[in-house]
């Protein structure tokens, strides 16, 4: 079986009529839903999940979800340029300079630039995604369960270490996604924990209702706590086409970013590392540091815009391969897409490529598809999603809490649900005013009760024995990792530390965002 | 001010409380079984886990407390928390329709709308297209209550 083989089969199946009619109502609903401001690709998907129940075509479904994604990730980037109000914090660099060159009348330039941007780095990262792939997956094979017990664990410390302002508000948020996670039956013994006595919590608390309650309910709570303080004006398009889209100048100064932002987007991505937050704002930094013309970043360059979203995109594609080759989540995005694996009862992994290739390689031949028709819909559907954006703030978030609450309902068919979906949200709202990070939560919810399974199956194996730990070099090369994570952030501390500098002048601790 | 500095304090003991109401739950359950490969080991760690970082969180707050945030508006959220009760009570006994009708009316004046008539025809459009598209196209079940469909 070669990888070219197996990509034109995928092709094969996906360039039928229906599949490609499933590609394109994927993006379109992506674009529209991502464009609202506020709503990220995380909640995009899971706002969107109940639509697949009654499919019963787990390829359709997720040549749609592919769409759905890669779309979000396109009309969040409109929002974040015409809007300033980035929905998720992979698209806040693209905010900071895409939003002035916006209110500088290049609003098309930073809209092109981030649109074909998004399509060079999708395409070659789709391609580093079908070559490594597989191999990937070879290797898993190799994999016992102890490795996946120090992977998950490098996947959920490192996102909690690099994303987010505090490392203490962020372990926080991990542990109580870790507490969520362990509410319900225990998957081995069948026992009940933390449910209080009641029957509700006995069947655990659901992905779907918790990013719903966080992303969707918190985040409309949020937005009536401090009603007038948000931005609302909509930057306008220039008119007239007369100049197309990009000016010579824009692309010359674009291609080296696209590609550089595509190098860092794809790695940063496969790594567990937390998705595209860490290499968006590397790209950011980079171009800042390379330009010559450095005045310009914070006033609209055009730099700061290509590489990041190019970014963005690439570690898309990135955070697929642990996804797919090992079952491992390292976003919340990737967390909501494991979600709807097990819907269809698919497990990623490792078999993953041996029991369902034709669903593995329809879903990588997908993602192609949904560049180009991105590419297509995007920039000449413009005028459509500025009016999408321009919807009064009142009918949006009490549309968005129709859904949120159809959703959940439609999902688990039960109104108790529902309250507990609201009470997240009350949570998530909370965490929003305290500036705690909202993407530790998902993954501890996701990867806690992964980790745990393999834990105690790998002492199983070993007979009780903790050594099974520290006895394979990839095991122990992992846990060393996660201890490496929690310490980035605190490195220049450290080293000023070390160099003998006061408390007082301590360079802060390294971020890279501030919310999922 | 004051109240807005403490506000920061109060949240990390909060959480501290919590913490320790549930290390003392899992504790409880475990019953002294804290065998590694059994099922009462991860409760206890987790809520221990808690219980630590809370306290570092809480010690970190009172030595040196968060620049004091804009105080939220409380009201707009109560009120948008209200209709999602009443939402979440009517929706099994008026059906999706209606309910979902009063919510976003209700909402939308919560969140400061000025256009009644404009609210009132989205209450309208947007929970039928809704309705009719995830009962007919979909096969989703929704609750039809009370109106005849």
């Amino acid at each position: 079986m070669n990888v070219l083989g197996d990509l034109l089969s995928g092709f094969g199946t996906v360039l039928s009529p229906e599949y490609l009619l499933y590609a394109a109502i994927g993006v379109t609903l992506g674009t529209f839903v991502g464009v609202l401001p506020g709503i990220g690709p995380a909640l995009t998907i899971a706002l969107l999940l109940p639509v697949t129940f009654s499919l019963d075509d787990p390829i359709g479904t997720f040549i749609m979800f592919a769409g759905i994604y890669y779309g979000a990730m396109y009309g969040g980037s409109t929002t974040s340029i015409l809007l300033n109000t980035p929905g998720e914090s992979a698209s806040v660099a693209t905010a900071i300079e895409g939003h002035q060159m916006a209110r500088r009348g290049r609003a098309k330039a930073a809209l092109a630039t981030a649109a074909i941007g998004s399509f060079v780095a999708g395409t070659i990262s789709t391609l580093l995604l079908s070559i490594f792939a597989q191999p990937v997956a070879k290797l898993a094979t190799t994999f016992r369960a102890a490795d996946y017990f120090a992977l998950s664990l490098v996947a959920m410390v490192a996102v909690t270490a690099l994303v987010g302002r505090s490392l203490l508000r962020g372990l926080l948020s991990l542990v109580l996604g870790l507490f969520l996670g362990l509410v319900g039956i225990d998957a081995l013994t069948g026992q009940a924990r933390f449910t209080f006595g009641t029957m509700e919590l006995l069947e655990g608390i659901d992905i779907v209702v918790v990013i719903v309650g966080l992303f969707a309910i918190g985040e409309t709570l949020y937005v009536a706590s401090r009603l007038g303080a948000l931005p609302e004006h909509v930057e306008p398009l220039e008119p007239g086409t007369a100049h197309g889209w990009m000016t010579r100048d824009d692309w010359r100064r674009s291609w080296a970013p696209w590609l550089r932002g595509t190098a860092l987007g794809f790695p940063f991505g496969a790594l567990p590392s937390g998705g595209a937050d860490v290499p968006t704002f590397l790209s950011y930094t980079y171009e800042k540091h390379r330009a010559k013309n450095r005045e310009e970043f914070g006033r609209g360059a055009i730099e700061g815009v290509a590489g990041p979203e190019a970014a963005n995109n690439a570690a898309f594609s990135g955070v697929l391969v642990p996804l797919l080759t090992l079952g491992i989540p390292t976003s919340a995005t990737a967390a909501v897409m494991l979600a709807a694996f097990q819907i269809f009862n698919l497990q990623p992994g490792p078999q993953l490529f041996d029991n369902s290739p034709e669903l593995v390689w329809a879903l990588i031949a997908s993602l192609y598809v949904g560049n180009v028709l991105l590419l297509a819909l995007n920039l000449p559907l413009i005028r459509i999603w500025v009016k999408v954006l321009q919807i009064p703030r009142p009918i949006l978030y009490a549309g968005i809490l129709v859904f949120a609450t159809l959703g959940v309902y439609a999902s688990t068919g039960s109104v108790n649900q529902v309250f507990i979906a609201y009470a997240v949200g009350v949570v998530g709202f909370g965490m929003r005013h305290f500036d705690f990070p909202i993407a530790p939560v998902i993954l501890g919810l996701i990867l806690g009760p992964m980790m745990e399974v393999q834990f105690r199956r790998a002492l199983l194996v070993s007979d009780g024995d903790l050594s099974v730990f520290v006895t394979r070099p990839l095991t122990v090369g992992m846990l060393l990792l996660a201890v490496v994570a929690v310490l980035v952030p605190y490195l220049p501390r450290i080293v000023a530390r070390l160099r003998g500098r006061r408390a007082g002048d301590e360079p802060r601790k390294l971020t890279f965002a501030e919310e999922d | 001010m004051g109240a807005v500095r403490r506000s920061g304090v109060v949240l990390a003991a909060a959480l501290l409380l919590t913490g320790a109401a549930l290390l003392v739950s899992a504790l409880r359950a475990a019953g002294g079984d804290l065998a590694l490969r059994g099922p009462r080991l991860a409760p206890v760690v987790v809520s221990a886990a808690w219980v630590v970082i809370a306290a570092l969180y809480l010690l970190r707050q009172l030595r040196a407390p968060d620049e004091p945030r804009e105080p939220a508006g409380l009201r707009a959220p109560a009120g948008v928390a209200a209709c999602l009760a009443g939402f979440a009570v009517a929706l099994e006994y008026a059906g999706f329709i209606l309910s979902a009708a009063v919510f976003v009316v209700a909402v939308a004046r919560v969140l400061g709308s000025r256009h009644p008539l404009r609210d009132a025809i989205v209450a309208v459009v947007l929970p039928t297209v809704v309705y009719l598209a995830f009962t007919r196209l979909l096969d989703i079940f929704l609750p039809a209550g009370v109106l005849p469909l």
